[in-house]
């Protein structure tokens, strides 16, 4: 057989595992609902805007606090807004600095942690002990500090949790890091003499990636519930945007008298990082080619 | 006969905080073209040590003390890393017990055998697919275009050495260290490597040198054997002289441990491997040898020639009596 047939057939080969990858993550009930749930949270952080009934920003007192109604199917807010407005609009701020301070995370995070656990030596000692420092912060009091430096606004929010958030993921990378390095392969693959930066991303990470995925999904919902810490302390998202912990924020003092203010963009916070979790559950199974035969088997 | 490797008073030590263990104490000993040298022994006497060394990836604690391992006229112990890379995997290569641990669980086999030619020829691992599937039929590896896209958890352990072998001779070099290559194998699947072994060896003209705690194989597969004991060599024989005349007392008790008869005690050598951070004096034998006299506690047997073989026995040869 030619070259170029066997590499059609590698090629195929390629296909059939991305089709396998799909077919287990679709047998994941869980993670395959949530991953339409995801898939309906980034279409409204894109389309949000554009669907909204009311302008979210037009307030009038005489409609303040009113109850879930058919003109306001989630009720209107302690300023008279309409609340599934505001959520709508919303969705870009929440999900867009989720998503993105975790993988601007994730990137530092995996990027240290590779070179702390792989390169060792004097790498491991300065990164660690930085980590350590970091982490002996409070999460919320680092993120803080970082947004009075940084000043407010969507763009040092991301960078406050980004930065807030990667020692753990650091941290994380480097102890499987040790683990895998003292794999045979690696090994072997140092004596092709493979740079170390190739080994590092060819062979480290991809055996690294699962509890990476994992934690990263996790920290999905604890950047949305950061970001909201953060705008009820007045250092998030300035008003009036409609971030949602910050709607929590501002609705809190209604909590008794008109709970619906806080609980639905509460569900929406809840139901994100819930979905992000189980998704990233069924993500990691489908990457690792191990646990898609055994689940396909059993 | 050409040399391929040529090793002389090897000695290496693993500084230890325990003590200095003398994992290979005073080796000499060759390897012919295309032949293939056995080396047996038990767990502990050094054999795994040598093979490290022959193929430059000893590691501290492990140090050379003194000695040469000449490969093709170049002393290999004494070649930098950057001068090592270009003969491993190459001219010299290796086959480990454990199959499995060596390949990458998440990538196919055949990227992995593509990535060594990679690693040595350059270009993408694309251009070397067809190569691939060569090797993997010389392997003989059922169905080899469509292996080379199976992830190493979906092959059993015999053809994960198949795959481990393929990539060993890849670039057909003149040195094959086969490091317990069939252990971990069953019976039947080892029977089968080692007859692949053979094939390849008469095939590229590659010398092996099969390390093995299992004399019985070595006797079936060898040209020559050499039968090391606590770091040091017992005798060098061919194998089909070992077999019928032992004469190192070490390499009789290991043939009638291996004799076994029906309702017939099985032939244990009594005692165990001696601790090599403090050996026995003289011969590090001789507390387990049946035949021991004086002088074999307090002097250290030389290799004695014995026809065309080579034994460290005071049975034949030094003088019994005073300075040897």
């Amino acid at each position: 057989m030619e070259s170029g047939e066997i590499l059609r057939r590698v090629y195929e080969a390629r296909r059939r595992r991305l089709r396998e990858m799909w077919e287990t993550l679709k047998s994941n009930k869980a993670a395959y609902v949530s991953l339409y749930i995801v898939g309906f949270l980034i279409f409204i952080a894109i389309f949000g805007p554009l669907l909204t009934p009311y302008n979210p920003y037009d307030f009038d007192l005489s409609r303040a606090r009113q109850p879930p109604s058919p003109a306001h199917p989630f009720g209107t807010d302690e300023l008279g807004r309409d609340i599934l407005s505001r959520i709508l609009e919303g969705a870009r701020y929440t999900i867009g600095i989720s998503i993105a301070s975790v993988l601007l995370g994730v990137v530092i995070g995996v990027i240290l942690g590779l070179a702390s656990g792989y390169l060792g030596g004097l790498w491991d000692t300065v990164i660690q002990r930085v980590v350590d420092v970091m982490l002996a912060f409070p999460t919320v009091l680092l993120a803080i500090a970082l947004v009075a430096s940084l000043g407010q606004g969507v763009v040092s929010l991301i960078i406050a949790i980004a930065i807030s958030t990667f020692p753990v993921y650091a941290r994380l990378v480097r102890g499987v890091v040790l683990q895998v390095v003292n794999e045979d392969y690696i090994a072997a693959a140092r004596l092709l003499g493979k740079s170390k930066i190739y080994i590092m991303f060819r062979h480290v990470l991809p055996n690294s990636i699962s509890p990476i995925v994992v934690q990263a999904t996790y920290y999905m919902g604890l950047s949305i519930l950061l970001a909201s810490a953060l705008g009820f302390l007045g250092l998030g998202v300035p008003p009036p945007t409609p971030e949602w912990g910050a709607m929590i924020g501002s609705g809190r003092t209604y909590i008794f008298s008109a709970p619906h203010i806080v609980v639905f963009p509460g569900v929406f916070i809840m139901i994100s990082a819930l979905s992000f979790n189980l998704l990233g559950d069924g993500l990691r199974d489908a990457l690792d080619p191990k646990a898609r035969a055994l689940l396909r088997r059993g | 006969m050409e040399k391929v490797l040529e090793v002389k008073n090897l000695r290496i030590y693993y500084e230890l905080p325990q003590g200095i263990v003398r994992a290979v104490d005073g080796v000499d000993f060759e390897v012919h073209k295309g032949e293939i040298l056995g080396i047996a022994g038990e767990s502990g006497s050094g054999k795994s040590t040598l093979a490290l060394a022959v193929a430059g990836l000893l590691r501290p604690p492990a140090k050379v003390v003194s000695g040469e391992v000449l490969f093709m006229g170049t002393n290999i112990l004494s070649l930098t890393e950057e001068e090592l890379r270009s003969i491993r995997g190459k001219k010299i290569s290796m086959i480990f017990q454990d199959p499995s641990t060596y390949l990458n669980p998440v990538y196919t086999t055949g990227f992995q055998v593509a990535e060594v030619y990679e690693a040595h020829r350059g270009g993408s691992w694309r251009r070397y697919v067809g190569d691939v599937v060569k090797l993997f039929r010389m392997v003989k590896i059922a169905d080899p275009e469509r292996r080379v896209n199976a992830y190493p958890h979906q092959m059993s352990g015999g053809m994960k050495q198949r795959v481990l072998i393929s990539m060993a001779i890849a670039e057909k070099p003149e040195l094959i260290i086969a490091d317990e290559p069939t252990s971990a194998l069953d019976v039947t699947i080892q029977a089968e490597i080692v007859e692949l072994l053979n094939e390849i060896r008469k095939e590229t003209g590659s010398s092996i040198i099969f390390i093995t705690h299992d004399l019985a194989l070595l006797l079936e597969i060898a040209d020559r054997i050499m039968i090391m004991y606590a770091g040091k060599i017992a005798e060098i024989g061919r194998a089909e002289e070992i077999a019928k005349d032992p004469l190192h007392p070490y390499t009789k008790a290991l043939l009638s441990s291996l004799q076994y008869e029906r309702k017939k005690r099985l032939q244990a050598i009594p005692g165990s491997i001696p601790s090599l951070i403090s050996p026995p004096p003289g011969c590090r034998f001789h507390p387990r040898c049946p035949l021991a006299f004086d002088i074999c506690s307090k002097k250290d047997p030389q290799l004695y020639r014995v026809g065309g073989r080579v034994v460290s026995c005071f049975l034949y040869g030094g003088d019994h009596g005073g300075s040897a």
